[in-house]
């Protein structure tokens, strides 16, 4: 069995060790945890974007990627997302391990000069003589964000589903761009960037998750040796609240001249992980739920709207436990979209009267089977896993959950299902042609 | 063992290994076992969008991808009313699924119970097909869905352009998925016809990663394949195409007009002169993945400039692609590389792109940056060893290409900077370069 062991490392850190040698590669998570909030969040979205342009020991982004080759091959990503009512912010570093290096490299400190890049970037960022954020690094990072907002449309399904939340969640954390809009990040200026940094890093709440061979005091004096000294105070975040649902369901129409509709529908059950920390079993019919309507791959879904009535290529569902929203993504054509909906939604009224065979909720166990299993070899999984465990309170390991999974009966299944509700329905409409050509071999 | 021939691989720097043998029905398996609850295993069929030809005769665009999507299909009257093998696989709680690249299908599951019936299932699976011409026209609305969706997404459009600009008449600038026109020139006839050619255990390669034995595998192989009737075979059709690759490109501008906020481009660069052979064909490749990783690498001075300058989005990045079809001849193997991301201004980048060309041939590759980039693709290669999956995908591919994983190192450590001196030398001409663009809409006259 791999332990973890939780250890401080400031007043708002923690450091979430795993000793693992089953892997090549050694992964280290910075994971910084704020409320979601429609003015800070797209400040947090530049800064950390601001961050990666240059620092005080590698002031340009060819030098810090270049530390990061020498590294040897490091790769440090970062994901930026909301979480029920949370932004979260991730850089991620996978390093090789030092014991499949080539003799020759096999000295090397990785993880130590991980580390320090990474506090370098974040405790050390560039600035001007006044004491700002460098002004050039912030104009440029904007216009990248201000890019990166505009792009979303070049991702139909993508920007079908953030619409739908946009919509479906508008006034509640939820519902924001964490990015913001075009018009606010234009706005923003050096100084309220700079500003936004200190505040940021005078109370935060930090997980550090490690993953390799290195044991507890190596990480903790690479920590020590990199982010020593600072002492932030701890940020609390309070519990995400369940979704309020619309009173009455509503439709929203976009035009895209584009040749596939992308219909995006959320329904809401009012209950979330916090309201039902004590009902653990009902979570995990929840789970079983969605599974089976279309996460499986012979979910309702899939054999229903695509394979019997070949109305599409994609149409899934996913269950966010955080809000209490069940989605389902749908790729149709924009003539076929009430035939789509329709289905889509028989396929639930079957779910929620009770209308399936055991022998199908006994496949969608199996199936969450699978990938609880799977977790165990996946450094990633684990940590996703044990992140959302802490932010959503729920204190059963991934074999507790799976046992309550295993529990789980088709009345179980239709009495939550009979919980959501509908909400929202977005659609994007396809108002291109599809391409047609005249086929000529050419052979 | 039995009285197959079991030939051990090991790589002891990363304490890895794998057993390779020919079973007596002609199917290659290769067995990795590792202490992980994940078991992998994929089926490599020896078939893909460039095998176009079925002997002189063309097989309908498409035709290998719309297979794939069908062989899950099997007949309901002999398995109790299931009409698909999803089932089967449903019934161990494994994922499975399945692609179609140029040269070859695959189809693949993980699971962590059961795993021999769900590797049964993967081998019936891929040993026999059943299609019938209704269920036949519904997948091929499916598949058009499928097609549309890819034609929405202007990233993909804009590389397949540059694919398309790069090389004349050759299949590897068609679409893997077919066209809406060609899909209605696939029938259950021509799906059976490209079955009996392909789908052939001596063409197929099954790789397994996971708590198992090369011993066990084979005797579930055995328990599948030997059950199969008897079939006349004769050799894979070759195909002879008239079809010549030349070195220079077909078309040096694309322009598409789509609903993006913001211009994308493709600079596409072709690789004349490939050389004949399995092995050094992957020596090619690995020649240009090194040089592409020192030339475009985000750690490099091209990538840096334009990003710093604000003349591209962060996204920008490099792919690559040499490869052939054994079913081609030889002069049909092909090798390019692109360059693609966001820009205000694609033509300015296409410009830098060339004086950058310039002053790399004026004042020759850096080698602080070659040997950088040749410790970050080991890197990568030792990364690919840490789930089952990666480990089948790897070994599996290699296999294919006649070729073991474990060789890169050394095969990387061989490359010199006169290696990628001279790729570079012949590569990088201005007759060989095309430029993809795609603008907004409302750009259009």
């Amino acid at each position: 069995m791999i332990k973890t062991t939780h250890t401080p490392l400031n007043p708002a850190a923690t450091l979430r060790h795993t000793r693992d040698t089953r892997f090549k590669t050694a992964r280290l998570s910075l994971v910084w945890v704020f409320p979601a909030n429609a003015e800070a969040s797209p400040l947090t979205t530049l800064l950390f974007g601001i961050y990666r342009r240059g620092s005080e020991n590698y002031p340009r982004l060819a030098l810090l990627n270049r530390r990061l080759d020498e590294l040897y091959g490091t790769t440090l990503s970062i994901r930026n997302y909301l979480y029920g009512d949370s932004h979260v912010v991730i850089y991620t570093a996978e390093m090789p391990e030092r014991v499949f290096l080539p003799p020759a490299d096999a000295h090397m400190n990785i993880l130590g000069g991980v580390m320090e890049l990474l506090a370098d970037m974040v405790l050390r960022p560039l600035r001007e003589a006044n004491g700002n954020l460098r002004a050039d690094a912030v104009e440029k990072e904007k216009q990248s964000l201000c890019d990166s907002l505009r792009s979303l449309r070049n991702d139909t399904r993508a920007y079908a589903g953030n619409r739908l939340r946009e919509i479906m969640c508008g006034g509640e954390p939820y519902g924001i761009s964490i990015g913001g809009t075009v018009e606010q990040v234009t706005a923003i200026t050096p100084a309220q960037v700079t500003a936004h940094h200190e505040s940021l890093l005078s109370r935060v709440r930090l997980e550090v998750f490690y993953t390799g061979r290195a044991i507890e005091d190596e990480v903790k004096a690479a920590w020590d040796a990199a982010f020593g000294g600072w002492e932030p105070e701890l940020l609390y975040l309070s519990d995400t609240s369940p979704h309020s649902p619309s009173e009455s369901p509503r439709a929203h129409t976009e035009d895209m001249e584009v040749s596939q509709g992308k219909l995006c529908m959320g329904w809401s059950c009012g209950e979330n992980f916090a309201t039902l920390r004590d009902d653990p079993d009902a979570l995990a019919a929840y789970a079983v739920c969605n599974e089976l309507f279309g996460v499986m791959q012979s979910s309702l879904l899939f054999r229903r709207v695509r394979e019997e009535l070949g109305l599409c290529y994609f149409c899934d569902s996913a269950l966010d436990m955080t809000k209490g929203i069940l989605w389902v993504s749908c790729g149709v054509r924009p003539d076929k979209r009430e035939e789509a909906e329709a289905a889509i939604r028989a396929e639930l009224t079957a779910l929620q009267g009770g209308r399936i065979s055991p022998a199908d909720v006994e496949l969608a166990k199996l199936s969450l089977q699978n990938a609880y299993r799977q977790m165990g070899d996946s450094q990633a999984s684990l940590e996703i896993f044990a992140l959302n465990r802490l932010l959503n309170g729920t204190p059963d390991t991934p074999e507790e959950e799976l046992s309550r999974v295993m529990n789980v009966t088709l009345t179980d299944v239709a009495r939550v299902a009979a919980t959501f509700k509908p909400d929202t329905v977005f659609f994007l409409n396809g108002t291109a042609e599809g391409e047609e050509e005249d086929y000529d071999d050419g052979y | 063992m039995t009285d197959t021939d079991l030939k051990p691989y090991t790589c002891e720097r990363l304490e890895e290994g794998y057993t390779e043998t020919r079973l007596p029905c002609g199917l290659r398996l290769l067995v990795c076992p590792k202490d992980r609850a994940t078991y992998h295993a994929a089926v490599s069929v020896g078939y893909g969008s460039l095998d176009r030809f079925a002997g002189e005769k063309a097989l309908p665009m498409g035709t290998a991808h719309f297979l794939e999507h069908k062989m899950f299909e099997r007949n309901p009257a002999r398995f109790h009313g299931s009409d698909s093998y999803d089932d089967d696989f449903a019934a161990c709680g494994a994922e499975s699924n399945a692609y179609t690249s140029h040269d070859r299908t695959v189809y693949y599951f993980s699971c962590t119970d059961r795993f021999p019936d769900a590797l049964t299932a993967l081998l019936s699976m891929v040993s026999e097909l059943y299609v019938t011409a209704e269920s036949v026209a519904r997948e091929r609305d499916i598949i058009a869905e499928e097609i549309r969706m890819n034609a929405d997404d202007p990233w993909e459009r804009c590389c397949a352009d540059a694919r398309t600009a790069l090389f004349g008449r050759h299949p590897v600038r068609e679409e893997i998925c077919g066209s809406e026109s060609s899909l209605r020139l696939i029938t259950p006839a021509v799906l059976r016809e490209a079955f009996e050619i392909f789908y052939r255990p001596d063409n197929m390669i099954l790789t397994v990663c996971g708590r198992v034995t090369p011993e066990e595998v084979e005797a579930i192989v055995r328990g599948v394949m030997e059950k199969l009737p008897a079939m006349e075979r004769e050799d894979l059709p070759t195909a002879s195409p008239r079809i010549r690759v030349k070195p220079e490109v077909f078309s040096a501008r694309v322009t598409t007009h789509r609903p993006v906020p913001k211009p994308i481009f493709c600079i596409g660069i072709k690789c004349p002169d490939l050389p004949v052979g399995r092995e050094a064909l992957w020596r090619r490749d690995l020649t240009v993945s090194v040089l592409c990783e020192t030339l475009f690498s985000h750690a490099g001075d091209f990538y840096s400039d334009l990003f710093e300058r604000g003349l591209i989005s962060p996204g920008m990045s490099y792919g690559y692609l040499v490869g052939d079809s054994p079913r081609l001849p030889a002069r049909l193997a092909y090798g390019y590389f692109d360059l693609s991301g966001e820009s205000d201004c694609p033509e300015t980048v296409f410009e830098e792109f060339c004086s950058f060309v310039e002053d790399v041939r004026k004042n020759g590759i850096p080698e602080e940056d070659f040997y950088r980039a040749k410790r970050i693709l080991y890197a990568e290669f030792v990364a690919s060893f840490d789930t089952t999956e990666d480990i089948a995908s790897l070994l599996g591919s290699y296999a294919a290409d006649g070729l073991c994983a474990y060789d890169l190192p050394d095969a990387l450590d061989s490359i010199t900077p006169q290696d990628a001196w001279e790729l570079f030398d012949k590569t990088f001409r201005h007759s060989q370069y095309t430029l993809s663009v795609v603008l907004p809409a409302e750009t259009a006259d």
